[in-house]
């Protein structure tokens, strides 16, 4: 009985150990630093985390683009009290240079000075929001699909994952997480019909528009044929990210491998979304 | 091996469904485990005893036999032993175990076939998350508090406001003399102790008084040398005060026609020696009996109207030599101003339709600026963040504290203060002093210790509300009496001083 006991515990932590496992498989997301990033400057009293009222004061930050492209947009900065209250509220025009390393291209902004004139905001908190609207952000893929000639009608599945699309899928705030490819080889023909099941994902921040949706997308198999690309589950828009963080689509075509054994076709990906993304700091008014 | 194999499988089954389902996993192991220590810990009982037997351990005893609780004789003796509803119940039991374990058994059997991890290898496994859950599972498993945070939808503590609660308690009161004849000078000696409301310096009228409505003139010590009858004691600091009160009858003459009855004066009998009971109305003089209330006879605890025969009850105090007279210590602020405020937060209907999360973001709580600790000044409004097309009401609520001593005794204003983007609907002020007249009339009525007090209204609509959520504060100026009371018994001698 008791070697049944230890048998049991040694499974139970074994589980636990699997599950470990399982994550270092996991592709690396969080070593990428991505889209954009608003940092305040606390550090230099921009905004000072107290301040009292009728007192002046300075809203700084940097941000930051992880794009290798340059991005233009908006930068705004407001707070939660109304204009009789004296608040904070400015913006300027955004332009961001891309860069081609990991740590990102860096914008200071400084906006002040503001001052809160009503003494009823006395004890009261104010929540800075500083807002970056991006135009357009685009992302653009460059993959590869190897098809086979299997000789029998079995589908193959054949996973891309976020790690294998390049930098740019891992940098962009939405972007495709993965790819799944299946191809269902049809009997006594060289041709072969290939599913791609795409698996997009919001990382953080959202899409600027009131679908909230990737209205260009494109994707191309160089020397295949068109795809036609359609929602996975039918009761969901065509990429609309509307409440939710996620959105599968499946994109279909099919390919002759003449009389090659297998074929590898390069795969590309374009898209791009307005993008805002927003950070907020709580600040005590004294 | 077969019970071995069982229960490996019965593991295994677990544990998938674990990952699948880490509640009802865990239980079903939960279950498994204890069924094993039942089954380690299940004592020897002469034919009914179950062990667990590993094949080949050269011992003699007997052969595990799942769930054998006893057969023919045996059975009926357990059964006997155990109570017939006890047996059956223990019956049901492990039945239901062991139809859980066949349950778990092909739940997790079926997981395991259907999902095909086994065959798919690793990419497959990790699409379906596999790795993920077990993952996420002993991350649980090392942080177990992270169970109840996913299970259970963990409500935020409500943001009460915590009020230290101010004001004035009586100590020590007492008469002069153990007993008074009538028409005696009643005295009584107490203090008090006033803890102050630092940001509203306020006005205290100390007063006294008895349950016949004979008001006495109180001596105040310890504040100024000037001793006033009725005394008013600015409060800027916390104080201890001596007072004495004096009560002389012969100063204090009922009113009332001596030539009516009671009943002809629109009285009712109420002893006054009774301290159970209270006039709800004044005390008058008449023909038939002293005790003769103008108003309604209630019961000083619950408020309840007696209606008691005057006749049966005049005698039975007229025969007394004895009877009791409550003195009452008042101490009232006058024009205390208790101010509150309350954060409204609005957006553009179109943003708020785009964005149903911001609903849960703002907390609704109005917050005592100064002059707290007497009463609770809450302000409320619909669900926020507001919107343009809607006309919301203001609710301002002026509330007795139940475990505190006083209470409001005369609502004097209510000053609403409104951001620029409200817009008032009707006459709000106009409207505020006629629920003011209502609700003192309410204190003037009520019979309860405490009344709940009608809350103020206005309505309001918004005007100027943009995409962003902006917040505005309303605040709300309300100025009130507000009494606290003390009192002692006192024993009075039927009888004029000899």
């Amino acid at each position: 009985m008791k070697k049944v006991l230890v048998l049991l515990l040694i499974l139970f932590f074994v589980s636990g150990c699997l599950g470990s496992l399982g994550n270092t498989q996991q592709p690396p997301d969080v070593a990428y630093k991505r889209g954009i990033d608003i940092n305040f400057k606390t550090s230099e009293n921009q905004p000072p985390m107290q301040i009292g009222v009728n007192r002046d004061f300075y809203v700084s930050f940097d941000v930051i683009n992880y794009a290798k492209y340059e991005l233009s947009g908006n930068i705004l900065i407001y707070d939660n009290w109304g204009e009789e209250y004296g608040n904070v509220q400015d913006g300027t025009s955004l332009s961001l240079e891309g860069e081609s390393g990991f740590i990102g291209k860096k914008q200071t902004v400084s906006f002040g000075p503001f001052r809160y004139t009503d003494k009823k905001l006395a004890n009261k908190n104010s929540n800075i929001i500083a807002e970056a609207d991006v135009d357009n952000y685009p992302v653009e893929i460059d993959s590869s699909v190897r098809v086979k000639k299997s000789g029998s009608s079995m589908s193959s599945n054949l996973l891309l994952q976020a790690g294998m699309l390049g930098r740019e899928a891992s940098n962009a705030p939405i972007t495709i997480d993965k790819i799944e490819v299946n191809q269902i080889n049809l009997p006594n023909t060289n041709d072969v019909n290939l599913d791609l099941i795409i698996y997009f994902k919001n990382y953080g921040g959202q899409i600027n528009n009131d679908d909230k949706k990737i209205e260009n997308f494109n994707i191309d198999l160089i020397g295949g044929n068109s795809f036609d690309c359609k929602s996975y589950n039918e009761k969901d828009k065509f990429l609309v990210f509307k409440d939710k963080k996620d959105a599968t689509i499946i994109c279909s075509t099919s390919v002759d491998l003449g009389e090659q054994e297998y074929r590898d076709y390069p795969l590309k990906i374009k898209f791009s979304y307005p993008y805002k993304i927003s950070k907020e700091i709580s600040i005590k008014i004294i | 091996m077969i019970q071995i194999i069982i229960i490996l499988v019965s593991i295994l089954a677990a544990i998938g469904l674990t990952i699948l389902y880490p509640w009802a996993g865990l239980i079903f192991l939960a279950i498994i485990l204890v069924l094993l220590l039942m089954k380690m810990a299940k004592p020897g009982k002469g034919g009914n005893k179950v062990e667990f037997k590993m094949k080949g351990s050269g011992s003699s005893g007997k052969q595990y036999r799942p769930f054998a609780v006893g057969h023919g004789r045996e059975e009926g003796r357990e059964r006997a032993q155990k109570g017939w509803l006890k047996y059956w119940l223990g019956k049901s039991l492990e039945w239901g175990i062991v139809i859980i374990l066949i349950v778990g058994i092909i739940y997790g059997g079926w997981f395991l076939i259907t999902t095909q991890f086994y065959k798919k290898g690793t990419a497959q496994a990790e699409q379906l998350g596999i790795g993920a859950r077990i993952s996420s599972l002993w991350e649980k498993v090392k942080n177990p508090e992270a169970w109840a945070s996913e299970y259970y939808s963990f409500k935020n503590p409500e943001a009460t406001e915590q009020v230290v609660k101010k004001g004035i308690t009586f100590n020590n009161l007492q008469s002069v003399r153990p007993y008074y004849y009538n028409k005696d000078k009643i005295e009584i000696l107490g203090d008090a102790h006033i803890d102050a409301i630092e940001e509203t310096p306020s006005k205290v009228v100390f007063s006294c008084k008895d349950d016949e409505n004979n008001v006495g003139k109180i001596l105040i010590y310890g504040v100024s040398e000037d001793l006033q009858e009725q005394q008013e004691v600015n409060v800027n600091e916390n104080m201890d005060i001596n007072f004495k009160c004096e009560i002389d009858p012969k100063e204090n003459s009922l009113s009332g026609d001596i030539t009516q009855t009671c009943e002809e004066q629109g009285g009712v009998f109420c002893n006054r020696g009774d301290i159970s009971k209270r006039c709800n109305g004044e005390w008058v003089v008449s023909s038939d009996f002293d005790n003769c209330c103008r108003g309604s006879c209630v019961s000083a605890t619950t408020g309840e109207k007696i209606t008691s025969t005057g006749s049966e009850l005049s005698k039975k105090v007229s025969n007394n030599e004895i009877k009791y007279k409550i003195v009452y210590i008042i101490a009232e602020y006058k024009d205390f101003i208790t101010k509150s405020d309350l954060e409204v937060c609005s957006i553009s209907r179109q943003e708020l339709n785009k964005n149903k999360d911001l609903y849960q973001k703002k907390e609704e709580n109005a917050q005592c600026i100064s002059g707290c600790g007497l009463t609770r000044l809450q302000i409320k409004t619909s669900k926020q963040p507001l919107s343009e097309d809607v006309v919301y009401p203001l609710i301002i609520g002026l509330v007795n504290d139940a475990d505190w001593y006083g209470k409001i005794s005369k609502v004097n204003s209510i000053d609403v203060d409104i951001p620029r983007s409200f817009d008032l609907k009707g006459n709000c002020k106009e409207s505020i002093n006629n629920q003011i007249s209502s609700v003192n009339e309410q204190i003037n009525k009520s019979t309860e210790e405490k009344p709940r007090l009608n809350p103020f209204q206005c309505d309001f609509q918004l005007t100027d509300v943009g995409d962003k959520l902006k917040c505005s504060i309303v605040e709300i100026n309300a100025k009130y009496n507000y009494i606290v009371k003390g009192s002692s018994v006192i024993e009075i001698v039927n009888k004029e001083k000899p």
